[in-house]
């Protein structure tokens, strides 16, 4: 069986948050993300906020250091993404997809 | 009154040539669910096609995501029928991502296209890569020859 080639290291995490909330809540959720990275031993180098297709925000921050997948896809799951498309982002990476973290958004204007 | 064109003629002012416009590139998937009622099971099909086409505005950019929306549905069901015999009921879905500068400024002319099958195991989602491919976009200009 030929082996299968390991995925490129992340330097973006990206997190879909299904809820709309007061802006205050998002200052909080800025410092929740410099927390939970610090404890990794991460920082954020910039954390931005665009509000999503639907409903709620885009929320992308980008590392000081590349993360394994999988342990990107941990991180977005402890800040708060989507469940189900963690749960399918696992399943992306463990079959070898490189491309396994999806945002679906309209042209920008 | 001299046009432009006409002007610079005359004038033999060397005309600037129009830039290109930057080559960006799409991305996009189309996916949709079907049940299994002799394997009483759940699968998820996606498809994830990647292209590089020149477009410079938003009405570009919205035009080639429609051309892609429909090449791509085309696609999805004529190729799940053909290799795996699956005609799909339910809605297929085909979301955009973001579209990015390409690296290298080229073009093409076909989509590359990766498949996957998603099925329920032990209440997590489980994905298969089915045989990669390529999808057909636009026809290649000619050199020489017919336009």
């Amino acid at each position: 069986m030929a082996e299968r080639k390991p995925l490129p290291l992340v330097w973006l995490l990206l997190i879909d948050l299904d809820i709309v909330v007061d802006k205050w809540w998002l200052q909080h959720y800025r410092r929740i993300v410099e927390l939970v990275l610090e404890s990794y031993g991460l920082n954020a180098t910039a954390i931005r906020i665009s509000p999503s297709r639907s409903k709620g925000y885009h929320v992308r921050i980008y590392l000081n250091k590349p993360v394994p997948s999988s342990f990107a896809n941990m991180l977005q799951w402890l800040l708060l993404d989507d469940h189900g498309r963690v749960d399918f982002n696992r399943a992306r990476i463990n079959a070898g997809f490189d491309e396994w973290s999806k945002f679906f958004e309209d042209p920008r204007k | 009154m001299h046009s432009r064109r006409r002007f610079a003629k005359t004038h033999k002012i060397r005309q600037r040539r129009p830039r290109p416009a930057p080559v960006r590139v799409f991305r996009m998937t189309v996916s949709s669910f079907s049940y299994d009622e002799r394997k009483h099971q759940l699968f998820e099909y996606e498809m994830h096609c990647k292209i590089a086409r020149r477009a410079r505005t938003r009405a570009d950019i919205k035009r080639i995501r429609k051309q892609l929306e429909e090449k791509g549905r085309k696609h999805f069901h004529y190729w799940l029928l053909k290799h795996l015999k699956v005609s799909l009921d339910r809605e297929v879905r085909v979301n955009f991502e973001h579209e990015q500068r390409a690296k290298k400024q080229i073009a093409q002319t076909h989509a590359s296209v990766r498949r996957f099958v998603m099925r329920r195991v032990d209440r997590r989602w489980d994905a298969q890569e089915l045989p990669s491919g390529r999808m057909r976009f636009a026809k290649r200009r000619r050199k020489h020859g017919r336009a």
